[in-house]
């Protein structure tokens, strides 16, 4: 099971979101708020070198 | 004003004193043995939401990959990668009473097998801020059977967040269950976190550690956890209040009816393929929630009057916060739908669709 993660932005072209994805599939939308634990997933998996899919 | 002392044997007395108003006041004892409160006797006394196991949003059966999942309402798992794991909301018949003293309506069903045996699988809870008893001596009751006579450990453990000092965790007690239900009670002092760091989703978490490399199936309800030295009778809260209480961490709508579509939120569409919602939250929540879906294909937009186009993405937009969020959308393009229009999004198919806000610790 691959875990990534891709920004996901507004309608205004800001930064709202990230797209958690197993193997390609939508798991969740995850808020930028240090609260919340799947965020600070995200960071971890970041803080291990990974790099995050860009917003479209 | 009279009263009355009672003095033990070698150390200690109570004294029971008349009110100073005239009058003839009863003070009315259980017919069976039991405690009188005397501290932290007022309501929610127990730390445990949904320690009765009443409350299940995400569903009544979990038997996919549990490692750090939650199924039912605050009650997480850790299946450490069984080969076979379930989680079941299970229902008792009327007549309980005689077992528990009181009617219940539900436990907790867990079964594992074939764990990896290095660390064993548990159940476990999150209470809310490593703060919330640190320093104190708690006790944990809970009413617990197997399908054979096994050996479990109740470990505590402080979780200081991120950002914060490292764990300390450590056993409590061993507990030999039966197969008949039981009431087991333990009681332990928190360390303290003087000097420690408090990061963010600090919590002290009590685990329930099944037997390594064995087989089982683990019952239990009725999970108390108080700031006392013994063991209260288990609080019985209203089902409303649990479950505010159970929403602000996880919030789930869904449609369950083979006839009716879940309307979500209402919502504004701004281009014939995308649009944004607002979702007022029934009560505000531990964090901003992280939102999952049984598929984004399960909902659609719809244009009242017009029709109904299914989502081909949704996510959760900028500017929510712990009472509301804003959801963006997109959708088949349809030239119905455009500039200010006002929609709601609502289920695909009558009868399937889940829809979870999570701010699980």
């Amino acid at each position: 099971m691959t875990i990534t993660y891709k920004k996901v932005n507004d309608w205004e072209g800001n930064w709202a979101s990230i797209t958690k994805k197993e193997d390609g599939n939508f798991v969740m939308s995850i808020p930028l708020c240090n609260d919340n634990t799947d965020y600070q997933e995200y960071l971890e998996w970041v803080a291990k070198g990974n790099t995050p899919e860009e917003a479209e | 004003m009279a009263s009355i002392k009672l003095k033990g044997d070698t150390s200690g007395e109570v004294t029971i004193q008349a009110p100073s108003v005239a009058g003839t006041t009863t003070l009315n004892l259980p017919a069976t043995s039991s405690t009188l409160a005397t501290q932290n006797a007022l309501g929610v006394r127990n730390l445990i939401i949904n320690g009765d196991m009443r409350i299940s949003q995400r569903g009544t059966s979990f038997t996919s990959n549990l490692e750090n999942t939650y199924t039912l309402d605050r009650w997480k798992i850790h299946d450490r990668l069984c080969t076979s794991r379930s989680v079941t909301q299970e229902s008792f018949s009327t007549g309980s009473v005689s077992t528990f003293g009181k009617e219940v309506s539900n436990y907790l069903r867990a079964t594992f097998s074939n764990d990896s045996g290095a660390t064993p699988p548990f159940v476990m809870h999150a209470i809310e801020d490593v703060k919330s008893v640190a320093g104190e001596t708690v006790t944990i009751s809970f009413w617990a059977k197997a399908d054979s006579a096994q050996d479990i450990e109740l470990h505590y453990s402080q979780q200081f967040g991120g950002g914060g000092s490292s764990e300390v965790t450590a056993i409590i007690d061993t507990f030999t269950l039966t197969t008949s239900w039981a009431k087991y009670t333990t009681t332990v002092t928190i360390p303290s976190i003087s000097g420690k760091t408090v990061g963010t989703s600090s919590n002290l978490r009590i685990d329930w550690r099944m037997p390594a490399n064995t087989a089982i199936t683990y019952d239990m309800t009725l999970v108390q956890l108080e700031a006392n030295t013994t063991a209260t009778p288990f609080e019985n809260r209203p089902y409303d209040m649990e479950l505010e209480r159970c929403k602000r961490y996880c919030y789930v709508l869904e449609s369950t009816s083979v006839t009716g579509r879940q309307t979500i939120c209402s919502a504004c569409s701004h281009a014939t393929t995308a649009g944004i919602g607002f979702l007022q939250l029934p009560v505000e929540m531990r964090a901003l929630p992280s939102l999952s879906l049984s598929a984004v294909g399960d909902w659609a937009v719809h244009l009242p009057g017009v029709n109904r186009s299914q989502l081909t993405a949704l996510a959760l937009g900028a500017n929510g916060d712990q009472k509301s969020l804003y959801i963006t959308f997109s959708h088949a393009t349809h030239t119905s739908y455009g500039s200010a229009k006002y929609v709601f999004i609502d289920t695909w198919i009558s009868g399937t669709g889940q829809f979870i806000l999570s701010a699980e610790l």
